[in-house]
């Protein structure tokens, strides 16, 4: 006998992401899904992130990883409330383990943005929603100029491509209109920036990004 | 590893089925899911094996069928499927401004049962 149906696999988590973004909406609160590499340079990312805000926004961060808490150190010595996720062998984090992480996240402070940084892999996040606003995809320019086609899914949902560690570029042969070329191929939409997190060189239209961001939720 | 996170949510809807149908074998499980999902037969059957070793379900086979993606243009708003690698161009006007249906998810489309 054969049965047919059109059965959601993933239904448990996607249960979990409408939780998530439900619980979201109610306190006005927007969420970003930092996905990349190991060593893409997604903390330092986002520690130089930290210093430009200044006051403006008021940010929270879920850090993911295997094991330690090695990031959520170095973001609370920046004085920004910080989660720390150990996903154990996980190669993802799922939407449950974030809505715990929001919660704790959001119970002493007032936040009105919060930033998941992924466990590093170009795979497996990928597929997993959490109840975001959007996903962030960052890409450094040591990894080769290859990844865009090579791990596709990711790079056609994301909303904005992070182009990192650009003062290394001229000792790679890493080739920006390479990857525009792939991007644009999967991805009409989102945006491509080019930075240095060391430098903070070409932060300006991601600090933007993030305030538009946050301003769109505010007029809701 | 999120082969086995798949697994889980599989295993899932096949508990909810016998529920149903009261059936005591599965013999396929065919899964339908996007061109870019990060999903591989191999893989999966090896997690699924290794989950199901010493259940009612164990033997049973999957396979993954990746359905054509959907777009719509965003100059003339046709709406239409395409196969290729890369974005298309809008079959109707040509307009390569075109926008994919953005569904990612993975679905059971069919249990063949004893």
């Amino acid at each position: 006998m054969k049965i047919k149906m059109r059965e959601r696999v993933l239904s448990s988590n996607d249960a979990w992401a409408r939780e998530n973004k439900a619980f979201l909406t109610e306190r006005n609160i927007r969420m970003l899904n930092l996905i990349g590499s190991p060593g893409a340079g997604k903390t330092c990312l986002l520690e130089k992130t930290i210093d430009l805000l200044g006051e403006r926004i008021a940010l929270g961060i879920i850090e993911g990883d295997l094991a330690t808490a090695k990031d959520a150190d170095r973001i609370r010595k920046k004085g920004v409330p910080v989660y720390q996720i150990n996903t154990g062998s996980g190669c993802h984090l799922n939407a449950r383990s974030v809505h715990k992480a929001m919660r704790e996240l959001c119970t002493d402070t007032p936040i009105n943005l919060i930033v998941v940084e992924n466990v590093g892999n170009l795979v497996c996040p990928a597929e997993f929603d959490l109840g975001e606003d959007a996903k962030v995809a960052v890409l450094s320019v040591t990894e080769g100029d290859d990844k865009v086609e090579k791990y596709p899914l990711l790079f056609t949902k994301v909303s904005v491509l992070l182009i990192t560690k650009m003062a290394l570029l001229r000792h790679t042969n890493f080739n920006l209109t390479t990857v525009r070329k792939a991007f644009r191929k999967l991805n009409r939409m989102a945006p491509l920036f080019s930075m240095d997190s060391l430098s903070g060189r070409g932060f300006s239209p991601w600090m933007e990004y993030l305030n538009a961001a946050v301003q769109r939720e505010d007029s809701k | 590893m999120h082969e086995l996170s798949v697994v889980d949510g599989i295993l899932r809807v096949v508990e909810i089925q016998k529920r149903k149908h009261r059936f005591s074998r599965v013999k396929l499980i065919e899964i339908i899911c996007g061109k870019y999902n990060c999903l591989s037969e191999d893989n999966l059957q090896f997690c699924f094996d290794a989950a199901t070793e010493s259940s009612s379900l164990k033997g049973a086979r999957l396979k993954i069928v990746r359905r054509g993606e959907d777009y719509r243009c965003a100059a003339c708003n046709a709406e239409f499927g395409a196969e290729s690698e890369s974005l298309p161009t809008c079959p109707a006007c040509r307009s390569t401004d075109v926008i994919p249906r953005m569904d990612y998810a993975v679905y059971v489309r069919s249990l063949e049962v004893e």
